[in-house]
C-alpha cells in the first residue's frame, strides 16, 4: 500500500445534539457567563441555530473567544452579513459560525445604531472576514476598524451614489441613467486601480519605493503590473486580476471583483418570495436548481412548513444532477484552460442531456426556476425518470473516458501537482468549504453534517484529499461525480407517490381545475396572486452543500409578501479569496490551472 | 547545374507574388481607421500601468539563446540528410562529431542549470 | 427563384420598393460578392460573456450546435483578431468601460451582436448597476432575444449577421463609420438613454421604499412592522 494511503483518514465532521431551546447550548451559556451583561438578547432560529445578539463592541472579543476556546472551537467563519430593516431602525450585522470539532452553529448579532456604524474588524482572527467585510462596508457603509484595507469591493472604487442596500437608497440608483453612463466611461487610470497597485507600479507620487535616483538593480529584471482580465479566456468568467510579475514569477496578486454585480439582493427586495425564484438562477448559472432548491428550502424552513415526501425525492433527483452539471462544466473548462480541449467536448455533450432533462421538466435549459415555496412547478413528466435513468448509467463511461485522457496523463500531472496548495488549517482560516476544503483534508460536507432532503437515508462518501493541490481538488471532484451517480441510482428508485406540493392554499396555488370550480380554491388562488405567500416574521441563516461549497441563505421577514433582507452567500465569494495565497510565489501558467481548480462562478461571486 | 536552381527561383517569385497579392487586396478591402485607442496596446480592455519598455527578466533570454543554438544546429541537418548517400560513412563520422560537440555545450548548459526555470 | 430560397425571410418595414441608389457597376458587385462572401463564412466572434449567455455561447460552440459550421469556432479572445463581437451576459456600469475600450480596440469590420435579453436591455434587472442596453455604448447590429437564447436562437442571429454583411459594398462605406473621436464616448447621446432607459412594467412597482411598507393593499403595514420589532430583541 502506498505510504500516503496508510496515514489515517479524517474523521467525517458531523452535526452535534441538537438543543431544544437556545438557552441550553453549551456557546450560550459560555457566552453568558463571560460577557454578561454585553449579550443583550438570546433566541433560536428556525432551522437551530443559536442566535446571541451582543453589544457591538463586544464583537472582537466575542469570536476571540469562541475561535479559541477549546468547548466552543469556532473555526469556520460562514458568513459575515448586514441587513437594513429601513426606517430609522438599527442596521444589523450577522456574524455566521461553524464549529468543525463540535458540529454546532452559531449566529452572532451586532446591532448598530445609524449614529455610530462602525464595529471591530474580526480580520486578525478569521482571515476569511477580509472580503466580507468589505461586502458589508460596500453595501452599507458599515466602518470596520482594524481592517487592512476597507474599499469597495462590488461597486466601482470610487462610486458616489451611496451604500446600495440601505433602504432609503432608491433601486435605480440616484442619479440619472445618462449620468450613470457618463461616470461610468469616464473613469480615469486612478480610479480603476487601487492604491497599493498603483505603489507597485511605483506611479504614485512621493512613494519612497519609487526609483528616482536609487541605484537600479541591474542584473534583475524589472517587475511588471499586468492585468488579466476582466476580459479573458482563462479567469472563468469576468474576473480581473492585477498580478505582478517578475519574469513568470507572481509576486504579488490582487483580485477585482465586481464587473458583474447584478445587485440581485437589492432586487430582490422589490420581489415576493416566489418572484425571487427566478433570480436565482443566475446566480450559479452552472448548476441553477441547487439555488432554486436551497433558496425555497430556506423561505420553508421560515414558513414551517414541511415539504411531501415526493418533493424531497424530485429535490434530491435535481440536486445531484445538477451536482452532475456543475462539476463536468468544472472538467470541461478545467481541463481546457490547461490544454485538453477534447475532454471539454465530452463533458458538453453529456450536459447537453441533461439539458435535455431540464428542458422535459420545466421548459428551460439554463434558468430554469424549478421550485416555488412548498413544493415544485409541476410534476414530473411521465418518462421523465427512465430518461433520467438512461441518463445516469451512461454517464460513468463519459467520466471513465475522461481519466483515462487526463488523471495519468504526464502533462496534465505536471500542470496540477503541487499548484496552488492550501493546507487545512489555512483552508479553513480562509473560509473555504466544499471540494476545496475536502482536498485540503477536511471531511465537512453539509449533506452529511446537517442533512436535509433525507440525505441520511442514502448511502454515499465524501472524498477527501490529502496534499490540498489543484491535483487534488480535481480527483476529489471526479470521485463526488461518482458519488453522485450513486445517490442518482438510489433515489430514482425511491420516488413515492402522492403530492409534489404541500397541500396548504395559502402556500400553494391549487390546481386550475379546483380555482375554476370551487370557491374556496378561487379565493385562495387570488389572494396567492394579489397577496403573495405571507411568510411569518422572523430570520434565517439556512445552507445547502452547492457544487461550489456552502451556499447560505441569509433571510429576514417582517411577515409580508416581500422579503426584507435576501442576502446569498455564494461560496465562490469566500473561496476566490484564497487565491493570491495559492497563486503567489507560482508561475503565470499556475494562476490559470489554480483558479480552474477552485472552480469559481462569477455570478455567484458578484451577485 | 542552373537549370536546378530555376525551379528555386520560380518558388520564390510565386511566393513573394502571393504574399503581396494578399496583402494587396486585404489593403483595398480593408476600412482603415486607426484612432488613438484603438492603438492604445490591448489588456483586457483596462488601461495598461506602466510602460512597455520595461526590461524583461534575464531568463527569457537564455531560453532563446539555448532555442537558437539548436535550431541552427538542426537547419544543418537538413542538408546533410538530402545528400546522405552521396557522402557515405565519411559523412557519416563527422556529422557524428557534429552532433558529439553540441552535445557536450547541452551538456554543460544541462549541469549548470541554464534549463531550470527558477 | 432558386436564389430567393436562400434568403432569410425579411420584413420590408418601409412597405413598397426601397431606393437603393444608382446601380453599381457589375465588377463592382462582383467584387463585393467575394469580399462580402468571405467576411460572412469566416467571422471570427469575440465572446465578450458575463453571465449565463455565455454559457449558453459555450454550448453553441458544443459539438450538438456546433458554430462552426458557420466558419466561426475560432473564438479570438483577442479583439485584434475578431470581426463579431458576442455581448453574452449582462453589462454592469463597471464593466461598461471595458466593454466600450475592448468595441474601440477592433479593427474595421466589426459587426456586434448582443445576445440576451440583459444585453439588449437590461432584462430583469431594472437597478442601480446594470446597463439598460449595450446600445447605449457601443452600436449593436443584431439583438438577439432569450434569457438565455437557445443556440438556435444565437445562430439565427449569427444568420442575420451574414446576411446584413451581404448587403453591404465596398464602394458605399457606410457601414465602416468610425471616427477616432467616438472612441470611450457613449454610442447614444443623454436624451437618447433617458428615453430608452425609462421603466416599464414589473419595474414601475418599486415600492418598497423602507422595510416595513409593503406593496400589498391588504396587509397592513403597522402590523408587519410590530411584529418585526418584536422578533428582533
Amino acid at each position: 500500500m502506498p505510504s500516503t494511503l496508510a496515514q489515517q483518514l479524517p474523521d467525517l465532521v458531523v452535526g452535534g445534539e441538537p438543543v431544544a431551546d437556545a438557552e441550553a447550548s453549551v456557546s450560550v451559556q459560555a457566552l453568558r457567563s463571560r460577557f454578561g451583561e454585553a449579550v443583550r438578547g438570546v433566541r433560536m432560529d428556525p432551522v437551530g441555530t443559536p442566535v446571541v445578539t451582543i453589544d457591538p463592541d463586544r464583537v472582537h472579543d466575542a469570536l476571540s473567544f469562541l475561535k479559541t476556546d477549546a468547548a466552543q472551537s469556532y473555526d469556520l467563519l460562514l458568513d459575515v452579513m448586514g441587513a437594513d430593516p429601513g426606517g430609522d431602525l438599527v442596521i444589523q450585522v450577522w456574524y455566521q459560525l461553524w464549529s468543525m470539532e463540535h458540529g454546532r452553529m452559531l449566529r452572532l448579532l451586532a446591532l448598530l445604531p445609524r449614529a455610530n456604524l462602525s464595529v471591530q474588524s474580526v480580520v486578525d482572527l478569521y482571515p476569511a472576514a477580509d472580503w466580507l467585510e468589505r461586502e458589508v462596508y460596500d453595501m452599507y457603509g458599515v466602518r470596520f476598524e482594524g481592517h487592512p484595507d476597507l474599499r469597495r469591493i462590488l461597486m466601482p472604487e470610487n462610486y458616489d451614489e451611496g451604500f446600495p442596500l440601505r433602504k432609503d437608497f432608491p433601486l435605480r440608483g440616484r442619479f440619472t441613467r445618462s449620468e450613470q453612463v457618463r461616470r461610468a466611461l469616464n473613469r480615469s487610470t486612478e480610479d480603476v486601480y487601487s492604491r497599493e497597485e498603483l505603489a507597485l507600479a511605483g506611479l504614485l507620487e512621493g512613494d519612497p519605493g519609487a526609483d528616482e535616483g536609487e541605484a537600479k538593480d541591474y542584473l534583475a529584471g524589472e517587475k511588471m503590473v499586468i492585468n488579466m482580465g476582466p476580459q479573458h479566456p482563462a479567469t472563468h468568467g469576468v474576473l480581473r486580476l492585477v498580478l505582478q510579475l517578475d519574469g513568470e514569477t507572481i509576486i504579488r496578486c490582487i483580485p477585482h471583483i465586481g464587473y458583474l454585480h447584478t445587485g440581485f439582493e437589492k432586487t430582490c427586495e422589490y420581489r415576493e418570495w416566489n418572484q425571487v425564484v427566478p433570480y436565482t438562477d443566475r446566480m450559479d448559472y452552472l448548476a441553477p436548481m441547487l439555488y432554486n432548491i436551497g433558496y425555497a428550502g430556506a423561505v420553508e424552513s421560515l414558513l414551517g412548513v414541511e415539504i411531501t415526501p415526493r418533493c424531497q425525492v424530485v429535490r434530491l433527483i435535481m440536486s445531484e444532477l445538477n451536482r452532475l452539471l456543475g462539476h463536468l462544466l468544472w472538467l470541461g473548462t478545467g481541463a481546457m484552460d490547461v490544454g485538453a480541449t477534447t475532454v471539454f467536448l465530452y463533458t458538453f455533450q453529456e450536459r447537453e442531456r441533461i439539458y435535455n432533462l431540464h428542458e422535459a421538466y420545466c421548459g428551460g435549459r439554463i434558468t430554469t426556476s424549478v421550485t416555488r415555496i412548498g413544493g415544485m412547478v409541476a410534476d414530473l413528466p411521465v418518462g421523465w425518470l427512465d430518461a433520467c435513468r438512461e441518463f445516469v448509467n451512461g454517464l460513468t463511461a463519459t467520466i471513465d473516458e475522461a481519466e483515462r485522457l487526463l488523471t495519468r496523463n504526464s502533462i496534465f500531472q505536471s500542470r496540477l501537482v503541487d499548484v496552488g496548495v492550501i493546507d487545512a488549517e489555512k483552508a479553513l482560516e480562509f473560509g473555504l468549504t466544499g471540494p476545496n476544503l475536502r482536498a485540503s483534508g477536511i471531511a465537512y460536507d453539509v449533506r452529511k453534517a446537517r442533512p436535509y432532503l433525507g440525505y441520511e437515508e442514502y448511502d454515499f462518501d465524501v472524498p477527501v484529499g490529502v496534499v490540498g493541490d489543484a491535483y487534488d481538488r480535481y480527483l476529489v471532484r471526479i470521485e463526488e461525480m461518482r458519488q453522485s451517480i450513486r445517490i442518482l441510482q438510489q433515489a430514482l428508485g425511491r420516488v413515492p407517490d402522492g403530492p409534489i406540493n404541500v397541500q396548504d392554499p395559502a402556500v400553494i396555488l391549487p390546481d386550475k381545475s379546483e380555482a375554476m370550480s370551487s370557491i374556496d380554491a378561487m379565493i385562495s388562488h387570488f389572494k396567492l396572486v394579489m397577496e403573495g405567500v405571507q411568510v411569518p416574521a422572523g430570520d434565517v441563516w439556512y445552507s445547502i452543500e452547492a457544487t461550489k461549497g456552502e451556499l447560505g441563505f441569509g433571510l429576514i421577514s417582517d411577515g409580508g409578501p416581500k422579503p426584507v433582507r435576501c442576502r446569498f452567500r455564494g461560496p465562490s465569494f469566500v473561496n476566490l479569496a484564497a487565491l493570491p495565497y495559492l497563486v503567489e510565489g507560482g508561475l503565470v501558467s499556475d494562476v490559470i490551472a489554480a483558479n480552474a481548480s477552485i472552480d469559481i462562478v462569477l455570478g455567484e461571486i458578484d451577485r | 547545374m542552373k537549370q536546378a536552381y530555376v525551379g528555386v527561383v520560380v518558388l520564390f517569385v510565386v511566393g513573394l507574388l502571393t504574399s503581396g497579392m494578399f496583402l494587396l487586396l486585404s489593403h483595398l478591402a480593408s476600412a482603415y481607421r486607426p484612432s488613438a485607442v484603438k492603438a492604445m496596446p490591448y489588456e483586457s480592455g483596462i488601461d495598461p500601468l506602466g510602460d512597455t519598455r520595461e526590461r524583461y527578466s534575464v531568463k527569457f533570454y537564455i531560453v532563446a539563446m539555448l532555442f537558437i543554438v539548436f535550431d541552427i544546429e538542426t537547419i544543418f541537418f537538413l542538408p546533410w540528410a538530402v545528400i546522405f548517400r552521396d557522402l557515405g560513412l565519411f559523412g557519416l563520422i563527422e556529422m557524428f562529431i557534429f552532433v558529439f560537440v553540441l552535445a557536450v555545450g547541452l551538456a554543460y548548459a544541462w549541469k549548470k542549470g541554464a534549463l531550470e526555470w527558477d | 427563384m432558386a436564389d430567393d430560397r436562400k434568403r432569410l425571410p425579411t420584413v420590408n418595414a418601409v412597405g413598397g420598393d426601397v431606393d437603393t441608389g444608382p446601380p453599381a457597376s457589375w465588377l463592382i458587385t462582383k467584387v463585393d460578392a467575394v469580399v462580402n462572401w468571405s467576411r460572412r463564412n469566416s467571422l471570427w466572434p469575440m465572446p465578450l460573456g458575463t453571465a449565463c449567455c455565455a454559457i449558453e455561447m459555450m454550448a453553441t460552440a458544443g459539438s450538438k450546435y456546433d458554430i462552426a459550421r458557420f466558419g466561426a469556432e475560432r473564438f479570438s479572445f483577442s479583439p485584434r483578431q475578431a470581426d463579431l463581437m458576442i455581448v453574452a451576459g449582462r453589462v454592469t456600469y463597471k464593466m461598461a468601460p471595458i466593454l466600450r475600450r475592448i468595441w474601440d480596440q477592433m479593427p474595421q469590420p466589426k459587426w456586434c451582436i448582443s445576445m440576451g435579453a440583459c444585453a439588449s436591455s437590461g432584462g430583469m434587472f431594472d437597478n442601480y448597476t446594470i446597463v439598460q442596453g449595450i446600445d447605449q455604448i457601443i452600436p449593436v447590429d443584431v439583438y438577439v432575444p432569450g434569457c438565455p437564447p437557445r443556440p438556435e436562437s444565437l445562430l439565427y442571429g449569427l444568420m442575420m449577421i451574414q446576411e446584413k454583411i451581404k448587403g453591404e459594398s465596398l464602394a458605399n462605406p457606410v457601414h465602416r463609420e468610425e471616427s477616432p473621436d467616438s472612441a470611450g464616448k457613449p454610442n447614444l447621446p443623454p436624451e437618447a438613454i433617458e428615453l430608452v432607459a425609462q421603466p416599464f412594467g414589473n419595474s414601475t412597482r418599486q415600492n418598497r421604499i423602507s422595510g416595513v411598507e409593503g406593496s400589498s393593499a391588504i396587509s397592513r403595514p403597522r402590523d408587519r412592522r410590530e411584529r418585526l420589532l418584536e422578533h428582533q430583541d
